[in-house]
């Protein structure tokens, strides 16, 4: 709880400092954020490696951790469909393709302002930002009350990077392992994921 | 994306040779909990300099936010089933 209430009011800082016209521009090294996640990778990627518990972990676990990002494309497709019925400015396969980036936003939302329009690429955008966001600010409670896996669930396929952090911290670095497995799977996904959904059409 | 797994392999490593140094892989762990807090302020910020965001949020951000829950709901509610059966008896190893 501490931990969600910590990384909410950072998180609200530099919004509010966005809003208000802070930016860090001025440096001329593009997006700063990129350079903190290279750090944060760097971390996390020592604290895998010194702990020989995670090789252990993950020689029982073998087969099981390909039901991870299975849980996730089953979980978000059957729930953004349940979900259109209830939004009239949207219909099942546009909700289906926006929640398949997965919170991979750049790349969801390019892909569905090419093959629908520029308002859905919009809501891909929002909606995978969303997802990110959610996770890094819900990660310590949804462990507390869904289990490990779930902040790895609610990440999607910034699990292997972004939200890996705080999955590292929260579920314990034995499952950032399967973490990253899932993002990777997932990242790959995408692309293959909204296209065929719109084959539908 | 590519860059980001290689810096993380080379963490990997440099943990893997450096497991025996407890002290350095401790300010390691300390340092990567300092880091996340900077990097929720950055990606904060970048959200708010971002002006499609912004403008876009008031007209369609509900929607998408909607949408964004009902897909993570949907997710965890099947990786905790995955979890009760299939991972939680790992966890004293």
């Amino acid at each position: 709880m501490i931990g969600s209430i910590i990384i909410i009011l950072f998180f609200a800082a530099g919004v509010f400092a966005g809003i208000s016209g802070f930016s860090l521009n001025f440096l001329n090294i593009g997006d700063p954020s990129i350079y903190a996640l290279y750090l944060l990778m760097f971390l996390v990627g020592i604290g895998i490696g010194s702990d020989s518990n995670v090789w252990n972990v993950l020689k029982k676990m073998n087969f099981k951790i390909l039901l991870v990002p299975f849980t996730v494309i089953a979980g978000t497709l059957s729930g953004t469909y349940i979900c259109s019925f209830f939004l009239k400015d949207i219909g099942a396969l546009d909700s289906m393709a926006i929640g398949s980036g997965f919170g991979y936003y750049s790349l969801s939302s390019i892909i569905i302002s090419k093959i629908r329009n520029e308002t859905l690429g919009v809501m891909a955008l929002l909606a995978n930002i969303s997802r990110e966001i959610f996770t890094l600010l819900a990660a310590p409670l949804l462990v507390k009350y869904f289990g490990k896996l779930a902040p790895i669930a609610s990440g999607g396929a910034t699990s292997m990077d972004t939200t890996l952090p705080v999955i590292a911290k929260y579920s314990g670095k034995e499952y950032a392992v399967i973490s990253v497995f899932s993002g990777v799977v997932l990242t790959i996904l995408v692309p293959f994921i909204i296209t065929l959904i719109y084959r539908f059409i | 994306m590519t860059e980001i797994l290689i810096i993380m392999l080379t963490g990997i490593f440099i943990g893997f040779l450096f497991k025996k140094k407890r002290s350095l892989i401790n300010a390691a762990d300390k340092l990567a909990g300092f880091s996340i807090y900077l990097l929720l302020f950055l990606l904060g910020l970048s959200i708010g300099n971002n002006e499609i965001i912004i403008n876009n949020f008031a007209r369609i951000g509900f929607t998408s936010i909607i949408l964004t829950l009902s897909g993570i709901t949907g997710s965890i509610f099947f990786s905790y089933l995955a979890y009760k059966f299939f991972f939680m008896s790992d966890e004293d190893l």
